[in-house]
């Protein structure tokens, strides 16, 4: 019978990485599913956690199925620190400053698609699979740049 | 120009894509009027219903009223609401 | 060099900082502009003017600077244009004077000013004409070599810029009083603030003068809000940031400058642009001061009064021993009473008001004005026109020339609205409601004390956010007293510095009828050059009212367009150029394809393998005749990953897929799969692909590479917008799966043993299967024509999945195949890509005009059958003649017509090399094409020069492959 190994959405990309008061790690994997309707308790638009959170009109998306598996699609990372604000300020239009967790936002990051959901200490991002390698370079760009900014000073 | 999503909140016109007027979520149901729907439009100078998508966010199709000259955003509402 | 004592606040004189000037060595301080530095060391001529190339030293100590511009750095870091007075001097910092040869003390091409009279005001419009041949060859030549100011270096710029997004509640645009009141008021309410000043430090006007705020020194004064607002976290003090342009919906434009004033960044980006949204905005950006216009009032050392009076106060340097001062208001006495208290002689305050009683020590000669200058590479004396006639010769190296201030407003005119002239402060005042949300207060708004600035600022900003008002700490509260005087009678008398335009220049406009002020900005090029005016425009205008006898608030001003001050392309290009200037999509397999030593093409976003090259071959055909034969005869394996893939659920999903496609679908059984053509409403094809049904209410769709976003939107567009009364889900799962196109008479041997389970699929079925527990699909369809597989598994296996299919087929005696030799074998069956699907083909062009015959509704239908659309029908085509080349977008005529474009019949659209025929094979579309087989054309390629005679033949070159045999 025939293997076949799975490969991690960020291998080859040298994460965890910090920079200054920065650092982009993996998240940890998990199942993702799209649901619809015909559950209780779902999130309002823009409202959500990483476990359920709103995707679009009639749909979330859940670490619980039944649904639409899409668990490949939108790998995740982490980026916290003091400057991840700062360097989110690079890559999307958000107000980052004023979201808080609980809430989710699907934006272009750096010209890639994504969806950003605050945490307490900096963003989950998950990011369109095809666009990470793009999406990674650019964010460890602004890493730098925030970083290498912070000496000038 | 920004556009306040009602799923999303206030965006940047990058995040989302034009379509065209409004009048096309009007589809007609017969042979009459498809030339109109397809060919004929006002250009007003002014106020004007337009269908954008938010592509690069939460994928909803909006009927947004904006005045064309200034870009002032006089109204935005999600489509799927107004075509019932 | 020497600075004066108790002067310089902005300078720290400890500390010694080399530069050079034209090669030549300097020193100044940290704190010092270029300007200010070289002024110091004595050097008063700057520049050469644009046109006439006249000597010009530095008119102003900010970024309104017309003259002093220099090309600072070497190499590809070669910056031109860079104003010396903005530019902060640091260690090691090189500037070039520019517009000059050899050198800014012998310039040849000052000859040009000898000329004078005959470069006036819209010269090229009445020259350069004759004789014809001569304008090719010598005058725009001479022209281009004459044009310009600085340099660019030409080489890529090495330099990082960061584009970047902000939030605020407020945004205070310039941190002078007013500013810095506003800030703190706002800040202090817990307000989220961004206060953005252009200079490296707050104060604003308060810099350059003696200003006594609260009792105290108004620079302790800025301090100490600037220390207050730096310790509120809710406020962001932005230095060295100028707000460069105001758009709708409350954003605004900003360029920080990060590093310019660091010799070595490191890593650290040059600039930064930001788009800065703000909920409320002040204009707290101050004014400018006026020039008067006077015969030769562009001798180095005629400058602004507020500008002696920056370089006194925060740059300790006065540029010469012996100071005159011309004014038209009372803000020109403060020059002369600063001078004369730091030890400095004062030859004359000379004041165009007979009625102006200044007290000052020095001597005062009122109703009088200054008619002339004089003096080699810089002033040594000028001449004085009293009212009764007589005439004084002044001794003076420096002239302060105060002809009143100009509110900064640019920014509330950017959305169009046009500023407001009020005759009791002789200036031009923000438009109220210009952009909606920006509001001015201060200077900016023609409130020119230091008490207004103070009080209006805090008051805006308390009535914004429904705050108290904040203490106002004491300071003058002078009047503005001014009596218009915009220039005085003579030849040469300067308006805008950097075009090198005259009063004679504007009088010219008007005889010549440019009278309306964009005519005259045109005609004379007054206002156009890199400071857009910022000393010009004001008194060229007010002369044109006086020569028209319309009045000022009549005569206008032009349209103010961002950006404020010039902004490098890099700035607003960020991160994105190069390899970075869009984000690049890689299939799962990618990682596999590069190391199996593919070739890559660009598919919109997309990397895609379009060659394996064997170690051996050296020229593209090799690979892909290669990779052709061995699909044909054998089995390849192809990365097809990147199509577009959307999933439709619930129980409308197949009304709605129904209406959508042309293509009929309900009798489309569980696990089939169906080719499928959609089309626009307005009868044209949009795009193929196949729909497999993999449940009672599940659909998969596939659509090309590069039609799948617009199929996407098309379909949540009748999902929202036409139907939504359907109860039908949309998911979009491109990047959720790796798929891979096993193609060749041993396709189905290479997959035996790789499911677990049997491979048993009919043509154009579907079955979910397992490869080592792993869920994956199955699909039997064909794109070469052979006996075709589709196989997908989640996108974390895709490349493990890839690595095994390239094994097991190359121990079969296959290999992997790219898009070149998918394409070849797609053509050789006469299957559609958009170059057929160009938007313009009906499906009866493309030989499905039975096609939905039988449905309701569904969207084109109605206009697919307008009389005269399409008509181009898809035919093949194969070379018949000696030439054997085929090109792809060729055009087709009948043997007997001449290949012009009355003549056109048809065109290729795709073209390629068939290894299994032995020649070239195109597709093309032909009018009434199907009827026409067996016939012969002429293709012209009027592009590549290429003229071959074909046959038109069936689209199908190869009929028998094993595609829908038993699999």
């Amino acid at each position: 019978m025939v293997e076949l190994s799975a490969e991690k959405p960020f291998a080859g990309m040298h994460l965890p990485v910090q920079m200054g008061q920065t650092a982009l790690a993996a998240a940890q994997a998990v199942p993702l599913f799209l649901i619809g309707t015909g559950q209780a308790g779902l999130p309002a638009p823009g409202r959500g956690d990483p476990a359920l959170f709103w995707y679009a009109d009639n749909a979330w998306i859940s670490t619980q199925g039944p649904g639409v598996e899409v668990t490949d699609m939108w790998p995740g990372l982490d980026l916290t620190g003091a400057d991840a604000g700062a360097v989110m300020a690079r890559l999307c239009g958000l107000d980052v400053q004023a979201m808080q967790p609980g809430q989710v936002a699907r934006v272009d990051l750096a010209h890639c698609p994504a969806i950003v959901l605050p945490l307490d200490n900096g963003f989950h991002i998950k990011l369109m699979r095809s666009f990470r390698e793009s999406a990674v370079v650019m964010i460890l760009a602004a890493m730098k740049s925030v970083a290498a900014q912070a000496l000038l000073d | 120009m920004r556009i306040d999503c009602p799923n999303c909140g206030m965006r940047d016109s990058g995040e989302f894509t034009y379509l065209g007027a409004a009048s096309l979520m009007n589809r007609p149901t017969g042979g009459a009027g498809f030339h109109a729907y397809v060919n004929l439009r006002d250009n007003p100078a002014g106020e004007h219903a337009e269908l954008w998508q938010h592509s690069a966010g939460c994928r909803a199709w909006l009927r947004v009223v904006r005045n064309v000259s200034s870009h002032r955003v006089l109204a935005v509402e999600l489509a799927r609401e107004v075509a019932r | 060099m020497t600075r004066l004592a108790r002067y310089g606040h902005g300078v720290d004189t400890g500390v010694s900082i080399p530069f050079t000037f034209d090669g030549k060595p300097y020193c100044g301080h940290p704190g010092d502009t270029l300007a200010s530095a070289l002024q110091a060391n004595g050097v008063r001529v700057m520049g050469r003017s644009f046109k006439y190339h006249r000597p010009r030293g530095v008119l102003s100590a900010d970024s309104t600077e017309p003259n002093a511009l220099m090309e600072i750095g070497t190499g590809a870091e070669r910056l031109p244009n860079t104003r010396a007075t903005t530019q902060e001097l640091f260690e090691g910092l090189s500037a070039r004077s520019q517009n000059r040869w050899p050198s800014l003390g012998w310039d040849v091409m000052a000859l040009n000013d000898m000329l004078s009279p005959f470069f006036g005001a819209g010269f090229y419009y009445k020259t350069f004409m004759w004789p014809a041949s001569f304008w090719e060859k010598l005058y725009e030549p001479l022209i281009r070599r004459a044009a310009g100011l600085g340099r660019l270096s030409g080489l890529p710029d090495p330099a990082r810029y960061d584009k970047a997004t902000a939030h605020c509640d407020l945004l205070v645009i310039g941190a002078g009083p007013a500013g810095l009141m506003a800030a703190l008021t706002a800040g202090r309410a817990g307000k989220r603030v961004i206060l953005a000043e252009e200079e490296p430090l707050v104060g604003g006007r308060l810099n350059g003068e003696a200003i006594e705020i609260g009792g105290h020194s108004g620079l302790d004064w800025a301090s100490g809000i600037r220390d207050e607002l730096q310790s509120l976290p809710n406020v962001t003090l932005m230095l060295r940031t100028t707000v460069t342009g105001a758009y709708d919906g409350g954003t605004y434009g900003a360029l920080q400058r990060v590093a310019d004033h660091v010799p070595n960044p490191a890593e650290a980006p040059r600039q930064t642009f930001w788009n800065i949204v703000a909920r409320h905005a002040l204009l707290t950006s101050g004014a400018h001061e006026r020039m008067i216009a006077f015969a030769n009032n562009d001798r180095p050392g005629v400058m602004l009064g507020s500008a002696v009076r920056t370089y006194l106060h925060r740059f300790g340097v006065v540029p010469g021993q012996r100071v005159a001062v011309f004014t038209n208001n009372n803000d020109g006495w403060r020059t002369a009473r600063d001078l004369l208290d730091a030890g400095v002689t004062v030859t004359a305050l000379i004041d165009t008001r007979a009625d102006a009683v200044p007290d000052l020590d020095c001597p005062v000669m009122t109703g009088a004005q200054v008619v002339n200058t004089a003096g080699r590479l810089g002033l040594e004396r000028l001449t004085v026109a009293h009212s009764d006639g007589s005439r004084t010769q002044v001794n003076a190296n420096v002239l302060a020339v105060s002809g009143g201030w100009n509110p900064a407003l640019h920014l509330g005119s950017h959305m169009g609205a046009r500023p407001v002239w009020r005759d009791d402060i002789a200036a031009f005042v923000p438009a109220g409601d210009g952009v909606p949300g920006l509001r001015a207060a201060g200077a900016a708004h023609g409130d020119f004390s230091t008490h207004a600035a103070l009080q209006n600022g805090a008051q805006l900003a308390a009535d914004l956010f429904g705050q108290d008002l904040p203490d106002i700490p004491q300071a003058e509260d002078a009047p503005t007293t001014i009596t218009p005087f915009w220039h005085v009678a003579g030849k040469r008398a300067w308006l805008d510095f950097q075009n090198d335009v005259t009063v004679k220049d504007v009088q010219l406009a008007h005889r010549e009828n440019f009278r309306s002020v964009e005519h005259m900005k045109r005609y004379t090029t007054l206002g156009m050059a890199t400071d857009q005016g910022k000393h010009a425009n004001v008194p060229a205008l007010a002369i044109m009212a006086e020569l028209t006898g319309q009045s000022i608030s009549d005569t206008g001003t032009t349209i103010y367009r961002p950006p404020y001050t010039p902004v490098q392309i890099g700035a607003l290009a960020g991160r994105q150029k190069g390899a970075h200037f869009a984000p690049e999509r890689r299939s799962p397999a990618h990682a596999v394809a590069l190391k199996a030593g593919a070739k890559w093409v660009d598919a919109g976003l997309w990397k895609r393998a379009s060659l394996f090259p064997a170690r051996d071959e050296k020229y593209w055909r090799q690979t892909c005749d290669r990779e052709v034969l061995m699909v044909r005869n054998n089995v390849g394996v192809c990365d097809v990953s990147t199509l577009g893939k959307i999933e439709v659920l619930g129980p409308d999903a197949l009304t709605l897929l129904d209406r959508v496609y042309a293509t009929g679908l309900a009798t489309l059984a569980q696990n089939r799969v169906r080719y499928a053509l959609m089309l626009r409403e307005d009868g044209l094809v949009m795009d193929d692909g196949t729909v497999t049904r993999l449940g009672q209410a599940h659909y998969l769709l596939s659509t090309t590479t590069g039609a799948a976003g617009q199929v996407l939107s098309h379909l949540e567009f009748c999902a929202q917008c036409l139907w939504p009364e359907l109860d039908v889900q949309i998911a979009a799962v491109s990047d959720q799966w790796a798929q891979f196109a096993i193609a060749g008479p041993k396709a189905r041997t290479a997959l035996e043993g790789l499911l677990d389970g049997a491979v048993d699929l009919p043509f154009m079925g579907y079955a979910p299967v397992r490869i080592g527990g792993v869920d994956a699909r199955l699909f039997r369809i064909s794109y070469s024509g052979e006996l075709g597989y589709e196989l997908a598994v989640p996108a974390r296996f895709g490349a493990a999945l890839f690595a095994t299919l390239i094994k097991r087929v190359a121990s079969l005696g296959g290999g992997a195949y790219g898009l070149e030799a998918l394409n070849v074998l797609r053509i050789e069956k006469g299957f559609l890509t958009h170059a057929e699907i160009d938007g313009r083909v009906t499906l009866d062009d493309l030989g499905f005009g039975r096609m939905g015959a039988a449905k309701e509704d569904f969207i084109g239908q109605e206009m697919a059958h307008r009389p005269g659309l399409g008509g181009l029908q898809l035919v093949g085509v194969k070379p018949a003649g000696v030439v054997r080349q085929l090109t792809g977008g060729a055009l087709l005529f009948d043997l007997e017509d001449a290949p012009v474009r009355e003549n056109m019949r048809g065109h290729t659209t795709s073209v390629a090399f068939s290894p299994v025929l032995g020649h070239m094979i195109g597709l093309a579309l032909l009018q009434d094409g199907r009827a026409r087989i067996g016939e012969q054309l002429r293709m012209v390629d009027h592009v590549r020069d290429v003229t071959t005679i074909c046959e038109v033949v069936s689209p199908v070159f190869i009929e028998q492959t094993g595609g829908q045999g038993n699999g």
